[in-house]
């Protein structure tokens, strides 16, 4: 009769390995992950694995969840991963890509004129081995097409970057991480500042919140303090 | 226009379009020269197209920098090239095909450098009045293309070469008759006959200048003074010996067709059609090691109804089972006639798999990566449409309209992929750009006009904090002369805008926000 701590122990070992992604596609694991230069230790240890979705939600235009999304993109864009970038809305401005420095080339830019012609891209583009990031702005996803583009990440390898508008926070997910973005303001002189409030990540206990801050200056984002004591390492999603 | 060679002496001028010629720039001229002479014109009401573009053409890899991003007032109208030999080659293969309509016989000169063309004319010149008019009537055929040709028909090809080269002139084509071969090659110079530098040289140093000269030695010393050379193209001048014309040959249309006596039931029959076709013409294909590049698909209906699809591939491929999902992409969403009886296909452009481009990003090759991505380029391609998978590009430009340029990922070259420029210096932009900017209103304060609160989207944002203004200002050449000052703000809920206060209408504009 095995004793309570073996049977918690047996269930959280199985637990973990229902939640662990699956990563179909046999690529090769990346020397590094997804994740957000100085602010390591947060949300993930090593990075967010390859074959994950990450929902970004925020409210509105100027609400600041693309710049964070292209700063977690950055470094995977300098090391030579492809990001393929699905903008409907023809509003991609590269200079704004290249102010947070990432360069404009190691984008491939989808500007389709239908809807349904966009989410066959974007899973097209999630399937592809050659592609390392996708990024798309989606307001509405049923739960089908949501999980026809989390398979397609599996068996492809890629990231998947979601920027959604916060109202679809009570929607069904089938995301990986799901980050919901506050503007803050900011009492610095220079510098940008954000609440952070992670509403997922598979494997692990989620719900934590953050306030970071980006400086134009030193390039780099940062926890601010007084929030950061709170916060603890959750090793999830590494791969 | 210039074209500059970068040799043991540093940048020259190989060649150069009119414009910078009337300026004196001059072949073999240094860089550094021809960019004072033809570079930094300040524009003037005549100076001609150079000057209207909107943002100036500029050479990347030749040192060349583009002036400070702020206004392009003072940057210069020439474009300087690195000289392309093997395009030079390329483009002169072309002119021979197109010269087969005067003579069926049509060679490029075998020389490390050609620029020369050479039509065997045997036989040719009655159907055109005579020897005099056909010289006049290729003559006349390559002004009005816009090239400068000098044209010589002499007996020998030797003949002629030194002809064209010493007798003709741009507007003045020249026949030699056969009598006077012997005296016309008297008296041109040594060089005349096709030797190298090295040889030319050697013989001026011997005090022999002209042909004739040379034709006096006695020939049994020749090969052991001057080389075989010297001997063989004399023999091949004067028509002792033979010489071979290297024909060029277009080579023929790969093709596969398929005709039916009953019209085709639906889809999938068309769909299994192209399967075998595309089969064949891979077949075709795989003998001469060459990938497909853009394949045509023709089918015509019973009633004479026809339709065409394209498909335009990023790098040359070779597997049919590819080739095939391309098409049905197109096929699916295509109106196809009601009852198609014949279906063609054409591979119109291919390219050699071996030379295989670059890389797809200009950066260390990643032969897997680019495999699997032109892969995914093509089939986005294919359903999109090409004017939707786009290269986003960063233009030094100060008007944010013109700052950013998209460019078909199956139109742009290797070539030009990996010299784009991604560093521009301008100062911090946003993600979302809006075009055209929307009108909105504000309130403004203090001396310099700083905005506190404007209205969009049916709401008020109070302004926290803002940064500027960052005055852009474009030249008068341009369509519409633009003055703004742009300020950036973070409004009371901590998002950020990018405004502008158009200075020549005093109003208000949302040009973007910082996404």
């Amino acid at each position: 009769m095995a004793s309570r701590e073996q049977l918690i122990e047996t269930l959280t070992a199985r637990l973990r390995e229902i939640e662990r992604p699956r990563l179909r596609s046999g690529r090769g694991g990346s020397p590094i992950g997804l994740r957000w230069p100085g602010l390591a230790g947060w949300l993930t240890s090593r990075g967010i694995a390859r074959g994950c979705l990450i929902e970004w939600l925020a409210e509105g235009p100027g609400a600041g969840s693309a710049t964070l999304a292209w700063l977690a993109v950055r470094d995977l864009a300098r090391h030579g991963e492809v990001v393929v970038l699905l903008d409907s809305q023809k509003q991609f401005f590269a200079p704004g890509a290249n102010t947070l420095g990432v360069p404009p080339r190691q984008v491939v830019l989808l500007q389709p004129e239908r809807r349904d012609d966009g989410l066959w891209s974007l899973e097209q583009a999630l399937r592809c081995h050659g592609v390392g990031v996708v990024m798309c702005e989606v307001e509405k996803l049923s739960a089908k097409q949501f999980r026809r583009l989390q398979l397609a990440a599996e068996v492809g390898g890629t990231w998947g970057l979601m920027l959604r508008p916060a109202s679809t926070r009570r929607q069904p997910s089938w995301a990986d991480v799901r980050l919901l973005i506050e503007p803050q303001p900011s009492p610095a002189v220079s510098g940008r500042r954000w609440r952070l409030e992670i509403l997922r990540v598979r494997g692990a206990a989620a719900e934590d919140v953050a306030c970071v801050e980006f400086d134009d200056a030193t390039d780099g984002l940062r926890l601010v303090s007084e929030l950061a004591a709170a916060t603890t390492a959750i090793r999830a999603v590494g791969a | 226009m210039v074209f500059t060679n970068t040799g043991g002496r540093g940048a020259r001028v190989v060649t150069s379009s009119r414009w910078p010629e009337e300026q004196g720039v001059r072949p073999g001229l240094p860089l550094a020269e021809a960019q004072l002479l033809a570079g930094d014109h300040s524009p003037s009401p005549l100076g001609g197209e150079n000057f209207q573009s909107p943002s100036p053409p500029w050479g990347e890899g030749l040192g060349v920098r583009s002036g400070p991003s702020v206004c392009p007032q003072s940057t210069p109208p020439t474009h300087f090239e690195p000289h392309d030999p093997a395009a030079d080659v390329a483009a002169l293969r072309r002119l021979a095909l197109e010269s087969q309509q005067f003579a069926p016989l049509v060679g490029v000169e075998d020389a490390d450098a050609p620029q020369c063309l050479l039509l065997d004319a045997s036989g040719c010149t009655h159907l055109f009045g005579g020897e005099q008019s056909f010289v006049e009537t290729v003559a006349r055929h390559f002004r009005e293309r816009g090239l400068s040709a000098r044209v010589a028909l002499a007996p020998t090809i030797g003949a002629a070469w030194g002809a064209a080269r010493w007798v003709a002139r741009p507007r003045a084509p020249v026949v030699v008759p056969l009598e006077h071969l012997a005296s016309l090659l008297s008296h041109l110079p040594a060089a005349a006959l096709r030797l190298s530098e090295a040889t030319v040289e050697t013989l001026r140093e011997l005090g022999l200048h002209s042909i004739g000269q040379v034709k006096q030695l006695p020939r049994s010393g020749l090969p052991s003074r001057l080389g075989h050379d010297v001997m063989r193209r004399l023999d091949q001048a004067f028509g002792d010996a033979p010489e071979v014309l290297t024909v060029e040959r277009a080579s023929p249309p790969i093709e596969a067709t398929w005709a039916g006596e009953e019209p085709l039931a639906d889809r999938a029959m068309l769909v299994a059609i192209c399967r075998q076709l595309v089969s064949q013409i891979v077949g075709q294909l795989a003998a001469r090691g060459e990938g497909v590049q853009r394949l045509v698909c023709r089918a015509a209906g019973a009633a004479g109804r026809r339709a065409e699809w394209v498909v335009n591939l990023v790098i040359p491929c070779e597997a049919a089972a590819h080739l095939v999902e391309l098409l049905r992409l197109q096929l699916e969403r295509a109106a196809l006639p009601d009852d198609v009886s014949h279906v063609s296909l054409t591979a119109s452009a291919t390219a050699p798999l071996g030379l295989r481009q670059r890389d797809l990003f200009g950066d260390e090759v990643n032969p897997d990566r680019d495999r699997e991505l032109g892969a995914l380029l093509n089939r986005l391609s294919s359903r999109l449409g090409p004017r939707a998978v786009l290269r986003p590009r960063v233009v030094p430009d100060a008007q944010p309209e013109f700052a950013a340029a998209v460019e078909p990922w199956l139109e742009s070259d290797a070539a030009a992929r990996s010299t784009a420029a991604d560093g521009f210096a301008g100062g911090t932009r946003p993600l979302r750009l809006l075009t055209p900017p929307e009108a909105i209103s504000v309130r403004v304060a203090g001396p310099e006009a700083v905005p506190v609160r404007f209205c969009w989207q049916r709401r008020e944002h109070r302004v926290v904090r803002s940064w500027g203004p960052e005055r852009i200002e474009t030249g008068w050449w341009r369509d519409a002369h633009v003055r703004r000052d742009y300020f950036r703000v973070e409004v009371h809920s901590g998002h950020w805008f990018w405004l502008f206060h158009c200075l020549t209408e005093h109003d208000w504009f949302l040009h973007g926000a910082f996404d």
